[in-house]
């Protein structure tokens, strides 16, 4: 269930920033495992279609991972590898889509944060620019930022800087940049960024490039400090939550396997890489569906197919990946995965 | 559903608060919540304090509330008010060995005693309105019963009792959609509006209304001024909620999590007192049948009781 948030980290699970501490986040665990706690406890009866299990599941891998210290480094090596590799492809592409990345998959608060994070970088700091192509260097960074950030990788963004191409001036420029149509070729909706991030949009549409103001003007969401304290907040959050996944999912497209070979597969083969890319190719979905439902990585799906295990990461993301392809695939994340980790334990090198 | 009669009981349950005099009932729709147990420490401590105050079990079917202060079952009962045996209320209230503080046992033991005819019912809801003390405290039984829900709608504060369990929160909410819509039969509306109501109820469900909430936004679709008495109705539920054997201190926040949620899904308030913890002292005066605010008057049990009280008005 490492990714089931799609691109939320496990440091966004928790609520925590890459540098907490163990016991900041033994103890961020505790109190959010309680909140959901006490939240099923409350709603169970009355709100049909919250994923408690689901949730406490997210925070217990998320606790689990980052708790141990070896794992930790391993999760931090991996989701830094995969921030990079997401810049660097934002970059070749000239940012196109930038902003989608950011807001695919994101629940809750983190997103309107990325968001303004990316546009206000370039609006509201004197930034050294020489031409257009740094200009354009320039707001690759700040969305690279903001998908490092995501990610939960606050710390990345100082790299990328060292690393960017283009020549520095000295020049700073006094006027705040405006972000221009090459920048965002696909602004998102607003009413679909408020249907994800649970936040009002203050107006439908602001003229690009008109007085730098961003494309998306967002109201920052209701944080009036409720009478009732932490845990009516709780309610609310998880119930905005719920409404955000459900937003997202109601615009995946679904795969369904053909039922007969699954049957089949149940009686004799069990779930392995081959018998997974044959329920796939019988739901319609490539590869490139799959990974885009479950972000992941297309070299790490072809991997699952083909069996190849070496080419997979530790133990702890192949079973995320596994319940992630089970579930765009709408079978059992449990079943697939109890199966797919049955051959990988087999493997001498793996398990 | 809604009769002839309803109009004595709306007068019945609109004619409360007299003599300033205060009608406390403790419900909750599940048993073993310790509803008699908060009941009868109540009343105690109001006693203790100076307070005249008069225990009422409504527990018909399975009265024990003179078992918390640790009394022999009373000779006079509520069964001989009813069946007129005696005229007055007054003259079945019980001595509990407490200055200050009178019991009215439940009917026990008695043959369809433990449902009262409406008639009965509303005779008793009446003299009980005129007991001459600061406090009446009615110990509810369990379930949705319509006696049970007529006394709580009575009272000046309903105070529902929740332990941290699915089943008694789940309870709760039943309760709370009972008691609405029973309360919805008093409320003075026009004639079309009352059928529009009758004819949702009847089908409840079956028109996607599943809470308070649904119906007082249908009612106000096809009737705005319907629409805004049962809403002002619903703000002026006097809901109150205690959590009860609250055992670690997550659990604490439930109360306020549960009164969010009842506001946030059935549109109705319902403030939350307090928290009883769960207490090694309660048991202990439990079995020795004494309250546990004489017997241990400083257990954070006793302390938590007393705030309740404190919370709404009592002391």
């Amino acid at each position: 269930m490492v990714f089931s948030v799609g691109s939320r980290s496990l440091y966004d699970v928790l609520e925590l920033e890459p540098t907490a501490s163990v016991e900041a986040l033994e103890s961020s665990y505790k109190r959010l495992m309680s909140e959901v706690e006490n939240a099923e406890l409350v709603l169970y009866t009355i709100e049909d279609d919250v994923d408690f299990a689901g949730q406490k599941a997210e925070l217990q891998m998320a606790y689990e991972v980052l708790t141990n210290r070896e794992k930790r480094a391993e999760y931090d090596r991996y989701v830094g590898g995969k921030a990079r590799n997401a810049t660097a492809n934002m970059m070749a592409a000239g940012l196109q889509g930038a902003t989608r990345r950011v807001d695919v998959g994101e629940g809750g608060a983190s997103t309107p944060r990325s968001v303004r994070g990316a546009a206000s970088v370039s609006m509201r700091e004197p930034l050294s620019c020489a031409d257009s192509k740094s200009e354009i260097g320039i707001r690759a960074k700040a969305a690279a930022d903001a998908v490092a950030k995501s990610y939960g990788l606050r710390a990345l963004a100082p790299d990328i800087r060292d690393e960017e191409p283009a020549p520095r001036s000295n020049k700073v420029l006094k006027e705040p940049v405006p972000l221009s149509n090459t920048v965002l070729k696909e602004p998102v909706p607003p009413e679909e960024m408020a249907a994800v991030s649970g936040v009002g949009v203050q107006e439908q549409k602001t003229p690009l490039g008109e007085k730098g103001t961003a494309p998306i003007a967002i109201r920052s969401s209701e944080k009036k400090p409720n009478k009732l304290g932490a845990s009516v907040s709780a309610v609310d959050r998880i119930s905005k939550r719920f409404q955000a996944f459900k937003s997202i999912d109601s615009k995946a497209r679904t795969y369904r396997p053909d039922l007969e070979l699954l049957e089949q597969i149940r009686g004799t083969e069990g779930f392995d890489g081959s018998t997974l890319m044959r329920l796939r190719q019988s739901s319609g979905a490539s590869i490139d569906d799959i990974a885009e439902i479950t972000k992941i990585n297309k070299r790490y799906l072809n991997a699952i197919e083909q069996n190849d295990l070496n080419v997979l990461p530790p133990k702890v993301y192949v079973q995320g990946f596994i319940r992630q392809f089970a579930q765009a695939l709408q079978l059992s994340p449990q079943e697939v995965s109890a199966s797919y980790m049955e051959l990988y334990k087999s493997h001498p090198n793996k398990g | 559903m809604f009769s002839q009669t309803d109009t004595q009981l709306s007068t019945q349950l609109g004619a409360t608060g007299g003599q300033g005099q205060s009608i406390i009932a403790i419900g909750g729709g599940k048993g073993g919540i310790g509803k008699s147990l908060i009941a009868a420490n109540l009343g105690v401590h109001l006693a203790t304090n100076g307070r005249s105050a008069v225990l009422v079990d409504a527990d018909f079917g399975g009265s024990n509330l003179h078992t918390c202060i640790g009394i022999r079952p009373p000779e006079v009962t509520l069964s001989d008010f009813v069946n007129r045996k005696v005229k007055l209320l007054e003259d079945v209230v019980s001595d509990t060995g407490i200055p200050g503080l009178g019991l009215i046992s439940g009917a026990l033991d008695v043959l369809g005693a433990a449902n009262p005819k409406y008639t009965q019912k509303l005779r008793l809801l009446r003299e009980i309105a005129r007991l001459d003390v600061d406090y009446v405290i009615v110990d509810l039984g369990g379930g949705t019963g319509f006696n049970t829900l007529d006394f709580f709608l009575i009272a000046d504060h309903g105070i529902l009792t929740v332990v941290p369990e699915p089943t008694s929160i789940e309870n709760t909410y039943r309760f709370i959609k009972a008691a609405y819509y029973r309360r919805l039969k008093t409320v003075k509306l026009g004639g079309n509006t009352k059928s529009l109501i009758d004819e949702v109820m009847r089908e409840e469900g079956g028109r996607g209304l599943k809470t308070p909430a649904d119906l007082v936004t249908f009612v106000g679709e096809k009737d705005p001024d319907a629409g805004d008495i049962l809403r002002k109705e619903m703000s002026a539920f006097p809901l109150k909620l205690v959590v009860n054997q609250v055992r670690c201190p997550e659990e604490h926040q439930l109360g306020a999590s549960i009164s969010a949620a009842c506001k946030k899904y059935f549109g109705v308030p319902m403030e939350f007192l307090g928290s009883i913890p769960y207490d090694d002292s309660v048991w202990q005066s439990v079995r020795k049948k004494k309250p546990v605010v004489l017997e241990h008057p400083h257990s954070e049990a006793s302390l938590s009781i007393k705030n309740v009280a404190k919370s709404v008005g009592m002391n």
